[in-house]
């Protein structure tokens, strides 16, 4: 399975965030994306997913064309920095109601994805009650309850502690044995150095591959 | 289910308070006046009464406004955090953003008629402990006047503060529709020397131009109906609890109920096209980050 992008670009406010982007991205494989904050790698995983328009270019998911063939990217998996989940909801009560879309995870897959990122499934807290380590924690478990074949991960280590960072790269290796391809951004070195297979640096839009090796 | 047990402890809270409060000296006048009334008097108070326009008049009607400007509060950004979430964990599984818009329009239109609903049940109960309420059937079809069009005002004005908030923030949606509001409100006093109603033969000219004023919609007893009963009942709470004046303005009821629902249907194809073309808020523009 592989997620390529073509020569993407995007402009906002006469402001070019995304400049010819080329990319092959296949399966069982972890892609770190590093770069200076407001460099457009948050931008590119929303052009990759899928939730914004690109203004030239072409992104595509085992040959089919993203806003031509299919809308979305099928089986995505999500997190993107400063997003959150309803506030009025628990954790386990957010991810069954995203789950309610696909209809492909059930409670016990929710209840695992949950435990896997060490919070408690039961917790009868709301979202908005969470510290921000946790909001992280229930944020990456909404992202692997699915079982997903692409995994883009914007900042994942975010407001965790030692062992919960420890945590969520065992679950990314983890998932990339069982064949995601996932895509990790970060300004954590380390991250980046120890899970990925390759590198990326964003620069004002741009790619530049293998600025830090693995 | 949280929104609406909120919703209901609210509704229920103003629906006491304005029935011991503002409305009791409007029904204590008309028992003096009349001996006795009806249900309809009842909704017809709840109506925004029988005002007049002088600036106690309209000061008194800010407070009967009350319950709406607080279901604005309370509501006018749940749509818009709603989509700040919808707009990555929701469109990453489910590209229909439309479809997820209407759930939220039914669910935010079902909350405006629970809410009125609600506080017009539990002040009428109290009011029927209070004193002895004559039903028919023309109060039944008045409640039904009452609650789509006060509905469809809540309604359009909760969403149009959200599909505001999407586009600039909660700040500067608050503002346009608070002010909208007040300034509909104020500007009814135009109509007291500068529009006359009364003793001029302008006054159907003047009172077209009044129609322009949404709020002027919400007070029943404003209006008229083809059905005589209705239009009955509408004249003799006017006759009773309008103090001294009275206006021959004539605002026929399923024109009310057809203008706001024209108004809500605008907003919702609006609402439609921001949804469907905002791609992202970059940060919740509240507290500049997670939710």
């Amino acid at each position: 399975m592989k997620l390529t992008a073509e020569n993407i670009c995007k402009t906002i406010k006469d402001r070019q965030i995304l400049s010819h982007i080329n990319l092959t991205l296949e399966s069982s494989t972890i892609y770190g994306f590093t770069g200076k904050n407001g460099s457009g790698k948050t931008m590119l995983f929303r052009a990759l997913s899928g939730l914004m328009n690109i203004d030239s270019g072409t992104i595509s998911w085992n040959n089919q064309i993203l806003h031509k063939d299919i809308s979305i990217l099928p089986k995505l998996g999500l997190t993107l920095e400063n997003a959150g989940l309803y506030p009025e909801y628990t954790g386990f009560q957010n991810l069954k109601m995203l789950a309610q879309i696909k209809k492909t995870a059930t409670d016990r897959d929710i209840k695992s994805a949950i435990q896997r990122v060490g919070l408690d499934p039961d917790d009868k807290r709301t979202y908005q009650k969470y510290s921000l380590g946790m909001k992280q924690r229930i944020i990456i478990a909404q992202a692997i309850m699915e079982k997903p074949d692409i995994i883009m991960l914007d900042e994942p280590g975010n407001g965790l502690d030692e062992s919960g960072i420890e945590l969520i790269r065992q679950l990314i290796l983890e998932e990339q044995k069982r064949g995601a391809l996932i895509l990790l951004a970060s300004h954590n070195k380390d991250d980046i150095q120890l899970l990925s297979n390759h590198t990326f640096f964003m620069d004002q839009g741009s790619l530049i591959k293998g600025a830090i090796q693995p | 289910m949280k929104n609406f047990i909120k919703c209901f402890f609210l509704a229920a809270l103003l629906g006491s308070v304005e029935i011991f409060s503002f409305l009791n000296h409007e029904l204590c006048l008309l028992k003096e006046q009349k001996g006795e009334f009806f249900l309809s008097d009842v909704v017809l108070s709840f109506a925004l009464g029988a005002p007049q326009i002088t600036t106690d008049s309209l000061i008194r009607m800010l407070l009967y406004m009350m319950p709406v400007f607080l279901f604005q509060i309370l509501f006018g950004t749940i749509i818009y955090q709603r989509f700040c979430t919808a707009s990555v964990y929701y469109f990453s599984r489910e590209a229909n953003r439309i479809h997820w818009f209407l759930k939220q329009i039914l669910f935010l239109l079902s909350l405006s008629f629970f809410y009125l609903f609600t506080i017009l049940l539990v002040g009428t109960s109290i009011c029927s402990r209070l004193y002895l309420i004559h039903t028919n059937i023309t109060s039944f079809i008045l409640i039904f006047y009452f609650l789509s069009i006060h509905s469809l005002w809540l309604f359009l004005t909760t969403l149009a503060i959200n599909l505001i908030s999407i586009k600039a923030g909660s700040n500067i949606a608050f503002s346009i529709i608070g002010g909208v509001q007040l300034l509909c409100i104020s500007s009814l006093i135009l109509w007291k020397d500068i529009f006359p109603l009364e003793n001029t033969s302008h006054f159907e000219i003047h009172g077209l131009l009044l129609q322009i004023n949404p709020i002027s919609h919400l007070i029943l007893s404003w209006h008229s109906s083809s059905l005589s009963n209705i239009q009955a009942a509408i004249q003799d709470f006017r006759l009773n609890a309008s103090y001294s004046q009275l206006f021959q303005i004539d605002f026929d009821l399923n024109f009310s109920v057809l203008i706001f629902a024209i108004l809500s249907i605008f907003l919702i194809i609006a609402g439609c096209r921001i949804v469907f073309f905002q791609e992202f808020i970059i940060t919740n523009k509240e507290t500049g980050g997670m939710i």
